[in-house]
């Protein structure tokens, strides 16, 4: 019973992560049909920063995890302005998604060139302590995700509901004509749903290297994860992902308990395929968008 | 004049084999003119021309970008390599058995991912090549492991085994069969298809073609001409082991097709070229992946139609200035235009299509409420009513586009069920788009033909054979479609891209795009949208000439004066209602017509004068 209980949280915590990687794809998506394809990479980027900032460099942690997060959300706001802005050209056209491969690819060969193939764990300011539950034993520096995805999460709606820019940013969304005619350029409010889901992928990372280690190759296979939960939950549904991030997290703790660690990442592939199969918009997606002609 | 002009194309595309052929002819020379190094590069070119030839058509015709062909082609290699090597069944057998793997486990991808379509594709392929490495990776049993399989035997036939000049040859004459098909492809109607799916899916649906099928065909060759140069790889190579097929390799295919020119046959050719030779070049151990990744985003960002596109469009305006390609002579024949198109229909005021209470909400927007029409076959039935009332999505309900919330429709008397914009198509009703929606990448005459693939398609395999009952049918739709625009009045250069057209002819040719799907009712919306007066009266002359011959038009037009002139039944439509239905000079001076259009306090305030 305790072992269960452990797997559960230990999942709902690495799931979590996976959940604000996967909004990431969603802020953007919702807001201008792209998505940057290296977000996986992006997460990557985040940890490896963090790693190096706080025990190479010696920055003080909080210094460092802001740092780590705000390179990357800057980086992708230039991802948006070279790799996106140029090669959005409506709902058919494909280059984008072709440019933010090849950024991706640049981020990670560069950085395993700057950076090594070595892997790191970033100290993490909750120490090795271990926090008991009915028996179940797991380190805070793993469960403290929950709540620390939680406040973000919370500030992410709050931002949406609350500032104009996420009024003008729920306004692209609905419809981006209406937009210009307000007189805000779209390209600018683009550009910020790009920063934030950088500065998500960011936090995702920096947060990843306080538990797990990170080395550069890390990125592809976190990006899959992320697409798959966004896949899964239907890209433009940020509950659902947020839903489907938990439950991936989740079952890949029992997976790899109780079936095989190898095979943990096939299943979770197949079962995207499956999902396909069964319902191509994702689970809970339930919006139908209308074509205008 | 014409006879010279045909003579001197005929010389062109004699001209292109020759070239074609010299060109085969001294890379087979290759191996007694390089040493067995360059040799073996020249094979690698070859083995990429191969997976890349497929992956072209799947980028460049279909717009779907994989990221996972390596996948594909570690399966080709294993499954052939393990068959030959565990027991010991020839390359021949070992090499189809290759490809129909390849084929299957494409196919369980494709299947889903088309119908999510873009990004998901993208994503789903990626993992499958990560997935298929793993896998490799980790079942020793079949795969051996990361150590690979190692003494696969080479070819052989009768006595002679196949050394690396034999392999060279043997691929060289694989590679030039694939260009070849994907040549034949892109002239054929299955190549169209793929082309109008890619460039405007809603477009191509109108026409009745149906997007899975060309998508899932694209998906099936390249999956095969993977697994087919996967194959071949391993067996020249004797050894395969799982990192030849990972994630870089899936990058560098993509890198060699839209370096070399998505769409174009021999854009795979050159991409390869490059991409092999390029590391030969720089002798650099670090970076390489950085530099594909730069490469790719610079081809994206400086030529974006790749090397042999960007050529093509500097080259082909100045060929055409020396060889000015014929202005058709129209053929003016009437008798033969009547067979172009319209079961011709019974004759006598009967409806061809009955709408009986149509409502559509889209969320709180009552859209379409309670619709109820009679539209009579061989008439002119004109929708008119302001902005916003709901008649494009009337004519989107019909035609398939939207579904209804409720209501019947009838179509000579039968049921209709409006399931989808191919399916209605199917049915015989055609119909334009508000905005146009021409497939800018092919050429105008290529347009037209377009709309006749759901009559005259051939099959998948005697398009990329170019089988003679095929080219009879090719030749066949270039006739009637020519035939339809000289009927619409097109008096232009025919082999033009359509991107090129002035606005009024590019709605000229999207009615006689839709015309040749041979339908008995048409649905026009807004036509007369942005042309110029005499367009405006070349159409009249046209929707007359149409209905004379028996068709029936739904028409949707701002023009008051053209709907007057033409229409048979004018219908107004308000905030989704129906007010009235007559004929026109009953319609449009009706007090309630002009005030839905002009409102009431302006009705009011002329009565007073």
């Amino acid at each position: 019973m305790s072992l269960i209980l452990q797997l559960a949280i230990s999942g709902l915590s690495v799931g979590c992560l996976y959940a604000l990687i996967a909004l990431g794809y969603s802020l953007t998506f919702v807001v201008n049909g792209t998505l940057n394809m290296s977000q996986g990479q992006l997460v990557m980027l985040g940890g490896v920063l963090m790693f190096g900032f706080a025990e190479l460099g010696h920055l003080p942690f909080f210094v460092s995890f802001l740092l780590a997060a705000l390179i990357v959300g800057l980086l992708n706001l230039g991802i948006e302005r070279l790799a996106i802005r140029k090669f959005d050209k409506g709902a058919n056209s494909i280059e984008w998604v072709l440019s933010t491969i090849a950024v991706g690819i640049i981020i990670q060969d560069v950085a395993l060139y700057v950076n090594g193939p070595d892997e790191g764990v970033t100290p993490s300011p909750m120490g090795d302590e271990m926090l008991r539950i009915a028996g179940a034993g797991i380190y805070w520096k793993e469960f403290v995700f929950l709540p620390v995805v939680a406040v973000l999460l919370v500030l992410l709606i709050l931002f949406y509901k609350k500032s104009h820019w996420g009024l003008w940013l729920r306004a692209t969304a609905d419809n981006r004509t209406a937009v210009e005619i307000m007189g805000i350029s779209s390209n600018k409010i683009v550009a910020v749903a790009y920063m934030l889901s950088g500065l998500l992928a960011g936090i995702g990372g920096a947060l990843m290297s306080t538990n797990y280690a990170v080395s550069v190759d890390i990125g592809l296979p976190l990006g899959l994860k992320a697409i798959s939960v966004a896949i899964l939950a239907g890209v433009n549904n940020p509950k659902g992902i947020v839903a489907a991030g938990l439950i991936l997290g989740i079952s890949e703790a029992f997976i790899g308990q109780y079936i095989s660690t190898a095979f943990r990442e096939m299943f979770v592939y197949g079962l995207v395929i499956l999902v396909l199969y069964w319902k191509p918009m994702g689970l809970f997606n339930a919006r139908k968008t209308i074509v205008k002609v | 004049m014409n006879q010279l002009i045909e003579r001197s194309a005929g010389y062109r595309a004699a001209a292109g084999w020759i070239a074609g052929l010299a060109a085969i002819g001294l890379l087979a020379a290759g191996p007694w003119m390089v040493d067995t190094y360059y040799l073996n590069l020249l094979f690698m070119i070859g083995i990429f021309v191969i997976t890349c030839t497929g992956m072209n058509i799947l980028i460049g015709y279909c717009g779907i970008v994989s990221i996972g062909h390596a996948g594909l082609m570690a399966i080709g290699a294993y499954m052939s390599s393990f068959l030959s090597t565990k027991y010991g069944l020839s390359f021949w057998s070992v090499v189809l058995i290759g490809m129909v793997v390849s084929l299957l486990i494409g196919s369980l991808i494709a299947i889903p991912t088309i119908r999510a379509g873009g990004v998901y594709l993208s994503m789903i392929t990626i993992a499958f090549g990560v997935v298929i490495h793993e896998v490799l990776i980790r079942w020793d049993a079949f795969s051996g492991g990361p150590l690979g399989i190692s003494g696969i035997a080479k070819p052989q036939i009768g006595g002679y085994t196949f050394d690396l000049k034999g392999m060279y040859l043997f691929v060289l004459v694989i590679s030039a069969a694939a260009l070849l098909l994907a040549r034949n492809l892109r002239r054929s109607s299955w190549g169209r298809s793929m082309i109008a799916t890619k460039e405007n899916e809603i477009a191509a649906a109108s026409l009745g073609i149906r997007k899975f099928a060309v998508q899932y065909a694209g998906f099936a060759i390249s999956s095969v001409l993977a697994g087919l140069s996967g194959a071949i790889y391993a067996h020249a190579n004797s050894f395969i082991s799982p990192d030849t097929y990972n994630f870089q390799t899936s990058v560098q295919l993509v890198l060699i097709v839209i370096l070399g020119g998505a769409g174009r046959v021999l854009g795979p050719v050159i991409g390869a070229v490059i991409i092999v030779f390029l590391p030969e070049l720089l002798d650099m151990e670090k970076l390489r992946m950085a530099l594909y990744g730069g490469i790719m985003f610079a081809v994206l960002f400086f030529l974006p139609k790749g090397i042999v596109g960007t050529l093509d469009s500097w080259l082909s305006p100045r060929m055409r200035r020396f060889v000015s390609i014929n202005p058709r002579q129209a053929s003016s024949k009437p008798e033969e235009a009547k067979a172009l198109f319209a079961s011709p229909v019974r004759a006598g005021g009967q409806p061809i299509l009955v709408l009986e209470g149509i409502q559509k909400y889209f969320g709180g927007l009552h859209a379409l409420k309670e619709v109820s029409l009679k539209v009579e076959a061989g008439t002119i039935h004109s929708l008119v009513g302001p902005n916003g009332a709901g008649k494009t999505t009337l004519l989107n309900v019909i035609s398939g586009l939207y579904s209804s919330d409720q209501g019947h429709y009838t179509l000579r008397g039968q049921p209709l069920i409006p399931r989808s914009l191919s399916a209605v198509a199917e049915l015989g009703i055609a119909r334009t788009f508000q905005h146009s929606r021409l497939f800018k990448e092919l050429s105008v005459l290529e347009n037209v033909m377009t709309g006749l693939a759901k009559r005259a398609q051939s099959g998948l395999g005697a398009s990329l054979l170019r089988l003679p009952g095929q080219l009879r049918s090719e030749r066949l739709m270039e006739e009637t479609s020519h035939a339809l625009l000289d009927l619409i009045g097109y008096e232009g250069d025919r082999d033009m891209p359509a991107s090129q057209l002035p606005y009024g002819h590019q709605r000229m040719v999207e009615i006689a795009r839709a015309l040749a799907t041979a339908p008995s009712l048409l649905l026009l919306d807004e036509p007369a949208a942005g042309m110029t007066a005499s367009e405006i009266e070349q159409l009249e002359q046209l929707l007359r000439k149409l209905v004379s011959q028996g068709l029936t038009v739904i028409l949707i037009e701002h023009h008051m004066d053209f709907v007057q002139r033409v229409s048979d039944t004018v219908t107004v439509l308000d905030f989704g209602k129906i007010i009235g239905t007559g004929s026109p000079e009953q319609m449009l001076s009706d007090p309630r017509v002009i005030q839905a259009y002009l409102g009431a306090e302006e009705v009011a305030a002329s009565a007073e004068h």
